[in-house]
């Protein structure tokens, strides 16, 4: 059975002052991911973690080498079709948690769904959205805005943001990095307990040794290599 | 929940950032929907006056010359199918001075409208219609209100008695003038709705007109006119309200259209079967000629003429040789005459056995005939002529009473005169009128006492008004029977009489040679050009702090043009309260430029009254276009979103400046070079070659501006060296893009305000140079009765008691005129007929500015019925909108058809308003017009008060107005000046309100920087070292804007200084750029202030 994410001599870099790709980030990269599975990207800053995870997501372009999403070459994807995959395949977690301040925590959740890729309407859409913020502890904060809730709640909503067009891989990018530790804990557990519930792949950026511990797989960025680290 | 929501949701959100947006827009709105509403009110302000001036008369048919009956419009009505509700009514028209009685009150020119009730029915209002049996005046309601006279005030009214035929010609009849004055009481005055303003003509000028009835004015100005049957009823317009088609009506006419109207008769001859057509003015038209030999091919012609003396060659004047003086002598055709010898030659005289006797002539003696010719402006030429007796005739039966030779027609001052010595007709008497002269007039009339060949007499005598005095026809039975016939062939335009579509005209006039809506959105271009520039900066603001948004719906898997609706549905909610709240603020503009057309600015609109009309359609055009335009300015704003990462917008990283490629710079650089280089090629040009100013003002410096703006974008981004500390804060995160918008915005509106100003004109101070708008005159005159004479010529001396010496102080060069629309600029009104001038070209010679052509370009036709013309460059673009060889048709006095071919350009000249021909070429289109009415004069100073004064003194009673050349020309200039103040006007609002963007701009950038700033504090930067770090950065925004638009301007004047073109006012540029220094330096440093201020709470906000 293949893998479902095949990241394939992937390299990275960007141009400096005299417009030559002359930042290299990494070289030559590799990883597979089977689905299901948790993994956390762990390493110093500026090694490249949330340039992978963008990578991986299509949000940004490789210098060389491919990402596969489930057989499908995400950067060979056209505008429309990578839009589709981001919207259906992706759920995607910020570290900043990017909600519209403008709607209320229920119709955030939603936004995804209305991109116009297909997916859940109307009531079902909205019974979705309620269920997965009473998953997330929020069903009694349906209706505020974001301006509202604390930061843990913020990224909370943003995880069942992600979540609303049932997607078969999450990428969370620094996730806890704005939140304290009690927040960051109940966060990571959340997570988990939906990577497991849910059967999503899980795939997640961070600093936290301690949090990455709880994943099944730790793969750690060093001088632009990545290896797997023994747990 | 669906894409609507999140739109709502974010307008709703983001209302504060969006009023601004909405403000910039509504600016654009404002002056969008104003202009045009200020134009929609200025054609429904001319298009009420014009319907006040013509109130239901949809036609005219004039004769300039001369007159029909008066009862033509009964018998035309008599001939319309019952219950036609055409309306007809006759009126006379002419022209006069009213004056009070004891010469307190003088008004030198008003119009005359003799009228009878019929006239009412043209009127807008039939109550209160005055009593017209009376006999008094009524008067227009700018003479009322001008002279301010009350009910019952007596008044003077002096008219020129009509003349049977031109004054100018031979034989015309008195050379005094000959005036009728009526001292009548002023009854009342006509209100606009009461057709108080009825004029042929739009104009801008007050309309003075003095109403009297139509009887009143026929019996004395007609009391000779028709001494044959006495008639008093001539009119010279029919006025005509048709709500049908007008060709039944011109049909009725063309069918009851008879000779006596054309002032034919046809007269049953006592010596001969034929019966002779004559003109009430003597000369037979060649026109008509032609068309009367179309009835009878064979009609024998002839020209009667008075000459001054018949003699014998062998004698001489003052001789005591006999001589017969002052003796009517006929030409005819010899073959057809039946009594002169067939082979009659042109040298050969036939003398009657009187005249023969009388000379003690015989069969081959020498006779000289001498008579005079007149020349222009009536001067007599005494010319003469030799011949040999070929025949002496037996004397014709004797004329009875009251009756006339077959052969003489009535030749005024001559044929009612009961003996010679009440000859009048206008030549000098200086042979003695003998005893048996006398006798002869007795029994005899005007009997010609010689016969010569018709070509012979035509080479004498022909002139511009004919060449024959009657036409002897055969063929039909009886005289009516001729009439009838000749009446069936004549229509009213063989007798110069044309039909006005006054209706049409007026409606073709109301939409003006300006168009108003588009003046003002040029002017205010600039101000459309800030407002939507200012929403675009505040409304990429607002997508800037929306970025992240951007990039999550992006990463959410959100489609670009799902975004860009959403964006795009927002902006346009943006735009459409935006322009919406423009109306408001439309309406207060549009009456603020009303306010000021009527106050400051009215030298632009000839002191109009504007009422404020919007129409619906230009609210609706100018909220479309604002909308739309501010659509683009924020989708402008908005497109660079799209171009970035989704991963750099959710990282919120530098939307500002990336590094500027290496072929970025070159092009910039390219860019900023061929700037420099078309500056100097420019200058260069200017100097060697003449260019219009205007062009190379605005090559000049829209180049040097591209090259100081191109010098800008790139120094923004030249990499820090990193070597001064003060530079520092420049390359922290600087957004290039809006700092060019506002220093685009306050360079472009210095650059033009200056340009304005620059090319603001004055009345030369040199009245007397020739080669000025002047031309050399001092003063135009123009008089309400025309002038036959030579004024400077000893005859005209005489006449009206000129004092030599004082004349010889001046040069005066007369005008021939015809009657048209005023061209000018003084005039809102679309010309359509501007009118044509004659002027004698050997005295033009060195005159006035030429742009195109010259004087002599004016000498010879173009092509047949095609005459040069010149005219004034300002006239030519913007009141006729023409070019040189373009072409205008005009009707001559016999209805037909000539082209004008403008030949030749004048620049900055007091000739707008009309066009120029030869006088020779407008002589041969307006042959019957006589006299002048027009004067160009130079005095010099030191004459000026005393000449003047005798003028208005002497021609009293002709109606005299004297305007100095030089007042002419500065109201003229007048109106330029005002469209350029309120040009600079509306372009100091937009710099203005470019100091707005100046602040804007400054805000927002400390405010987006505030992290830096708080850095910089954290390590000691006192609040005045940031103030001075910031202000260094950012007060280049306005010396730079200013300083390039500034220095643009300069140098885009400079090829016209050299020149010398127009009054560049350095005190105007010092305190322009003082105040614009001022406002803009306190703008920058109160948003420095506040910047700074609130980037520091924002910043301890966010720890």
């Amino acid at each position: 059975m293949p893998a479902f994410i095949n990241v394939s001599n992937l390299t990275k870099a960007y141009p400096g002052p005299n417009d030559i790709l002359d930042n290299l980030v990494f070289s030559n990269l590799s990883l597979t991911v089977d689905q299901g599975s948790n993994l956390a990207l762990v390493g110093p800053s500026g090694s490249g973690k949330s340039t992978l995870l963008n990578l991986i997501a299509g949000l940004d372009r490789p210098t060389s080498g491919e990402v596969w999403v489930n057989g499908e070459s995400v950067h060979n994807l056209n505008e429309e079709e990578a839009a589709r995959f981001r919207n259906l395949t992706l759920g995607f977690i910020f570290q900043s948690h990017h909600l519209l301040p403008a709607l209320s925590v229920r119709e955030n959740v939603m936004l995804p769904a209305l991109a116009g890729h297909g997916g859940l309407r109307g009531q079902a859409l909205q019974n979705r959205a309620e269920e997965l913020l009473d998953r997330v502890g929020l069903s009694h904060r349906l209706s505020h805005l974001p301006g509202q809730l604390s930061g843990g709640e913020k990224q909370r909503v943003a995880v069942a943001r992600s979540l609303i067009n049932q997607p078969s891989l999450v990428l969370a990018d620094e996730p806890t990095g704005s939140l304290d530790y009690v927040n960051a804990e109940s966060l990571m557990k959340l997570l988990l307990e939906l990577n497991e519930d849910l059967e999503t792949t899980l795939i997640i950026v961070t600093h936290a040794i301690p949090l990455a511990q709880k994943m099944d797989q730790i793969w750690s960025f060093s001088e632009g290599k990545l290896m797997k680290e023994e747990l | 929940m669906n894409i609507w929501r999140i739109i709502f949701a974010n307008l709703k959100h983001s209302w504060q950032q969006h009023m601004g947006t909405c403000l910039g827009v509504s600016l654009g709105s404002m002056i969008l929907v104003g202009a045009l509403t200020v134009g929609d009110s200025v054609r429904a302000t001319l298009l009420r006056i014009s319907q006040d001036r013509i109130g239901l008369v949809t036609h005219s048919l004039l004769s300039e010359e001369g007159y029909f009956h008066s009862d033509l419009a009964d018998r035309t009505q008599a001939l319309l199918p019952a219950g036609d509700e055409t309306r007809l009514a006759p009126v006379l028209m002419t022209q006069g001075t009213f004056v009070s009685p004891n010469g307190k009150i003088k008004v030198s020119r008003v119009k005359v409208l003799g009228i009878d009730d019929r006239f009412f029915h043209f009127a807008q209002e039939q109550k209160n219609i005055p009593d017209l049996n009376q006999s008094g005046f009524w008067l227009s309601p700018d003479l009322a209100k001008e002279i301010g006279v009350g009910h019952g005030t007596r008044m003077v009214l002096r008219v020129e008695e009509p003349s049977l035929f031109s004054r100018d010609a031979p034989l015309s009849g008195e050379r005094d003038a000959r005036f009728v004055s009526w001292n009548r009481p002023v009854l009342g005055k006509l209100s606009s709705s009461q057709l108080g303003e009825f004029s042929l003509y739009p104009s801008m000028d007050s309309i003075r007109t003095v109403f009297a009835p139509l009887s009143m004015l026929q019996q004395d100005m007609f009391i000779s006119f028709d001494p044959v049957k006495g008639r008093t009823d001539f009119a010279n317009q029919l006025l005509i309200s048709t709500p049908g088609s007008l060709k039944s009506v011109l049909n009725a006419i063309e069918k009851i259209w008879t000779l006596a109207d054309a002032g034919l008769e046809v007269l049953d001859l006592r010596s001969n079967p034929r019966r002779c057509l004559r003109s009430r003015s003597v000369f037979l038209s060649d026109s008509m000629v032609n068309l009367a030999k179309e009835i009878d091919p064979d009609a024998q012609g002839e020209l009667t003429y008075l000459v001054n003396a018949i003699h014998k060659s062998e004698s001489h004047e003052g001789s005591d040789s006999p001589l017969i003086p002052y003796s009517m002598v006929t030409g005819i055709d010899p073959l057809t005459s039946g009594f002169l010898d067939r082979n009659w030659t042109d040298d050969q005289i036939a003398l009657n056995e009187w005249a023969a006797q009388d000379l003690n002539a015989s069969l081959g003696d020498k006779v000289t005939l001498h008579y005079f010719v007149v020349a222009e402006r009536r001067k007599l030429i005494e010319q003469s002529k030799s011949f040999s007796v070929g025949i002496i005739l037996p004397m014709p039966p004797k004329v009875p009473p009251g009756e006339e030779s077959d052969w003489t027609p009535r030749f005024p001052g001559l044929s009612g005169a009961e003996n010679c010595g009440e000859w009048d007709t206008g030549i000098p008497i200086k042979h003695n009128i003998r005893v048996k002269d006398e006798t002869y007039w007795d029994d005899y009339r005007g009997t010609p006492k010689a016969f010569v060949s018709l070509s012979s007499a035509q080479s004498m005598w022909g002139n511009r008004w004919g060449k024959l005095t009657g036409l002897r026809m055969n063929g039909l039975k009886t005289s009516r029977e001729l009439e009838n016939k000749l009446s069936e062939c004549l229509l009213p335009s063989d007798s110069g009489v044309r039909l006005i579509e006054l209706e049409a005209n007026a409606l073709a006039g109301s939409v003006g040679p300006v168009d108003f809506s588009q003046l003002f959105l040029a002017f205010g271009f600039f101000v459309i050009l800030v407002g939507f520039a200012l929403s675009s900066l505040l409304f990429g603001f607002s997508m800037d702090q929306r970025s992240r948004q951007v990039g999550m719906l992006l990463a959410v898997g959100y489609r670009i043009p799902t975004i860009r609706w959403i964006i795009g549905l927002e902006a346009s909610a943006v735009c459409l309260v935006g322009s919406v709240l423009g109306l408001g603020w439309a309406w207060f503009f549009g009456k603020s430029i009303l306010w000021m057309l009527g106050g400051s600015w009215s030298g632009a609109v000839s002191n109009l009254q504007i009422i404020y009309s919007p129409s619906v359609g230009s609210i609706i055009a100018g909220l479309g276009i604002s909308f739309f335009m501010g659509l683009m300015a924020l989708s402008l704003a908005s497109r660079k979103l799209f171009k970035i990462a989704p991963v750099v917008l959710l990282n919120e990283a530098n939307l500002a400046k990336n590094a500027m490629l290496t072929k970025e710079v070159l092009w910039i650089q390219w860019i900023e070079r061929i700037g420099w280089v078309l500056v100097g090629f420019i200058l260069s040009l200017s100097w060697y070659f003449s260019i219009s100013p205007g062009v190379a003002f605005f090559a000049t410096g829209t180049s040097l501006l591209m090259a100081g703006l191109a010098r800008y974008y790139r120094k923004q981004y030249l990499p820090n060296d990193g070597t001064s500390p003060t530079k520092i804060l420049d390359h922290l995160e600087c957004r290039t893009g809006r700092k060019l918008i506002v220093i685009g915005m306050l360079s472009i509106g210095a650059f033009l305000v200056i340009g304005a100003g620059a090319f603001k004109q004055r009345a030369t101070i040199h009245p007397l140079d020739r080669q000025s708008g002047t031309g050399g005159f001092s003063h135009r005159i123009t008089t309400a009765m025309a002038i036959y004479d030579d004024l400077l010529g000893e005859e005209a001396g005489d006449l009206f008691d000129l004092n030599q010496d004082l004349m010889r102080q001046v040069t005066l060069v007369p005008l021939r005129s015809s009657v048209g629309d005023d061209a000018s600029c003084l005039n809102l009104n679309q010309s359509l007929s501007p009118s044509l001038y004659g002027v004698p070209l050997d005295q033009m010679n060195g005159r006035f500015n030429f742009i195109g052509g010259s004087w002599a370009d004016l000498k010879e036709p173009i092509g047949p019925n095609i005459f040069p013309a010149l005219v004034d460059q300002n006239t030519l673009i913007w009141s006729l909108k023409k070019k040189v060889g373009d072409r205008l048709t005009y009707l001559n006095e016999e209805g037909r058809p000539f082209y004008v071919e403008i030949a030749a350009v004048v620049k900055g000249s007091f000739l707008q308003g009309g066009l120029y021909l030869a006088e020779q070429n407008w002589i041969k289109n307006f042959s019957g017009r006589g006299g002048y009415q027009h004067f160009w004069m130079t005095v010099d100073r030191q004459s000026e008060p005393d000449v003047l004064f005798h003028l208005k003194d002497r021609l009293y009673n002709f109606g005299l107005e004297i305007q100095s050349t030089k007042e002419r020309l500065t109201k003229l200039i007048r109106v330029e000046n005002t469209y350029l103040a309120i040009f600079q006007a509306l372009g100091g609002l937009g710099v203005l309100l470019g100091t707005i963007g100046v602040f804007v701009v400054v805000f927002r950038n400390l405010y987006e920087r505030r992290a830096e700033l708080a850095i910089l504090r954290a390590i000691g930067f006192s609040s005045k070292k940031l103030f001075q770090l910031a202000w260094r950065e950012n007060g280049k925004l306005v010396t730079g804007g200013l300083s390039w638009g500034i220095g643009a301007g300069l140098l885009g004047i400079l090829p016209s200084l050299y020149v010398g073109v127009g009054q560049f006012s350095f005190g105007f540029l010092f305190l322009f750029s003082l105040v614009l220094f001022g406002v803009s330096i306190l703008f920058v440093s109160w948003a420095i202030r506040q910047g700074i201020h609130q980037a520091q709470f924002q910043a301890l906000r966010n720890e």
